[in-house]
């Protein structure tokens, strides 16, 4: 198998005319488009640029610790943009969303690449920060769901879970349904995801590494991983979040911090 | 349980003050107390709080400030499963499980992993609220809201708390249904030694014997 080839400038210059059409069209059509496409294409060619260097440096590091730490950077940010999604004023729950993403996440990652693809060292970064950077892509979404899916059940449900409270038996077996939709909620995507595949879609990943010059099945292979591992870190990652999360709208004598209806933005004193 | 469990309040509010989760302050250093072995109203219109209290007394709110007490024993010395077993508030409106009367009645018993009665003990229950015939297997969605709510007060009784607090518990129902859940609650009182908080902004228990308080703004006080 050989390499990819390689793009030359004037091939990448050209790719600009895809830019320009859509700028012609934008002018045309009075989208008033053409900042935005100028503004992206400058932020998409550094950007990328950018990382590419900051790859080719990382890429050459003979030493966990900064590996890990790119990773939990890595992850964090993906915390933060869950947080922000996620849009829930009474409940502090960045923290445990934060914790669990982590401990999930390195644990699947180290393993898929430590164990299954067996790469010498076991963070070596060409493999750990991609294989990673997709397990987080996919279950930023996947943990995002799952906790729409807790808050918003919470206060549809609020009456139905008080109801158990009164009888006195605790938080977990009052929302012990809404654990379970939560949970399956953040999972459905990914095991549906493993429906479709090679069906109704190529995974990028797998594109990328035939781009690349692999032989076809080797991508497979390393596809196969990849589904399976998503499946997983879904599942941890869902399931830690959500039980932490749900321990987050109870305080300490099992009463709902939640309260029935959603307090908007910036009306919390 | 002390010795003087007998002499002491059933249930005593020491300061306590309570805000609402938009910071709107709905009581400051609020202090009452309700006897045992009585049927109590707690009236006031709507609004002025009277659901809060019976929250705060099942310890589903927490008070900002000041401790809740029953029969001598304050909320911070008891487990608050334990407390929510003896202290049992119900819901104003109930809410209906995708089920059949039966599995809507003992839900409570269910979930507390008690003893569930046969049928003919349900039934002999259910006369004591409904002057119609009421099925079992009957699907609890198919009752009209005021049989709801009457079931409702069953599911919670027939789990034998000490107390019982009952949110609005006639707002669905008219005259003669109304009378009867009057009757229901003192003889839960007499027969079987239940003691009673019932909040509500209608003319109940008009002419009965039970005690009667009242929120007045910020403070609650004894009519009789």
């Amino acid at each position: 198998m050989n390499g990819p080839i390689e793009i030359e400038a004037t091939g990448l210059f050209l790719s600009l005319v895809f830019i320009l059409l859509a700028g012609i069209s934008s002018i045309v059509l009075r989208l008033k488009l053409e900042r935005d496409l100028v503004w992206g294409t400058v932020r998409t060619v550094s950007q990328l640029v950018l990382i590419g260097f900051v790859l080719r440096y990382v890429f050459q590091i003979r030493h966990p610790v900064p590996i890990l730490f790119i990773y939990v950077v890595m992850i964090y940010f993906a915390a933060r943009i869950i947080y922000k999604r996620v849009d829930e004023q009474e409940v502090s729950f960045f923290t445990p969303t934060f914790l669990s993403m982590l401990l999930s996440y390195i644990v699947v990652t180290t393993l898929v690449v430590g164990v299954i693809v067996r790469a010498d060292p076991w963070y070596r970064p060409q493999y750990y920060l991609p294989l990673g950077g997709m397990i987080i892509g996919n279950s930023m979404n996947a943990i995002a769901i799952a906790l729409e899916r807790l808050f918003n059940d919470m206060r549809t449900r609020f009456d139905e879970v008080e109801l158990a409270l009164t009888f006195g038996v605790d938080y977990r077996q009052a929302s012990e349904s809404i654990f379970r939709s939560a949970v399956r909620a953040g999972m459905i995507p990914s095991i549906n995801a493993m429906m479709g595949v090679g069906i109704v879609f190529l995974p990028g990943m797998m594109s990328g590494q035939i781009l690349a010059g692999a032989d076809p099945i080797t991508a497979v292979q390393y596809q196969i991983v990849v589904m399976l591992m998503l499946v997983g870190s879904t599942t941890i990652g869902s399931i830690l979040v959500v039980y932490f999360a749900r321990k987050k709208c109870f305080d300490a004598d099992h009463r709902l911090i939640i309260s029935k209806s959603k307090l908007k933005r910036g009306s919390r004193r | 349980m002390n010795g003087d469990a007998q002499s002491c309040p059933l249930i005593e509010l020491r300061d306590v003050s309570y805000m609402y989760p938009d910071g709107r302050v709905i009581f400051e250093s609020l202090n009452v107390q309700f006897p045992t072995h009585h049927l109590v109203k707690l009236q006031g219109p709507s609004g002025s709080g009277k659901s809060t209290i019976l929250r705060l007394i099942a310890r589903l709110l927490a008070p900002v400030s000041g401790e809740i007490v029953y029969r001598g024993v304050a909320s911070c010395e008891m487990d608050p499963l334990k407390w929510r077993k003896e202290i049992r508030y119900v819901q104003q409106t109930p809410v209906i499980p995708d089920s059949t009367i039966r599995s809507f009645l003992v839900f409570g018993l269910r979930i507390m992993r008690k003893e569930t009665p046969a049928d003919n003990v349900l039934y002999m229950h259910i006369r004591h609220l409904f002057e119609e015939e009421i099925s079992l297997d009957e699907y609890a969605r198919n009752l009209s809201i005021g049989q709801q709510q009457r079931l409702g007060l069953l599911r919670a009784a027939i789990t034998d708390p000490d107390v019982l607090l009952f949110d609005e518990p006639t707002s669905a129902l008219d005259g003669d249904a109304e009378r009867r859940v009057e009757q229901w609650m003192l003889g839960l009182r007499d027969n079987e030694g239940k003691n009673i908080i019932v909040a509500t902004h209608r003319d109940l228990l008009k002419d009965s014997d039970c005690l009667s308080y009242r929120i007045d703004g910020t403070t609650i006080r004894c009519d009789r």
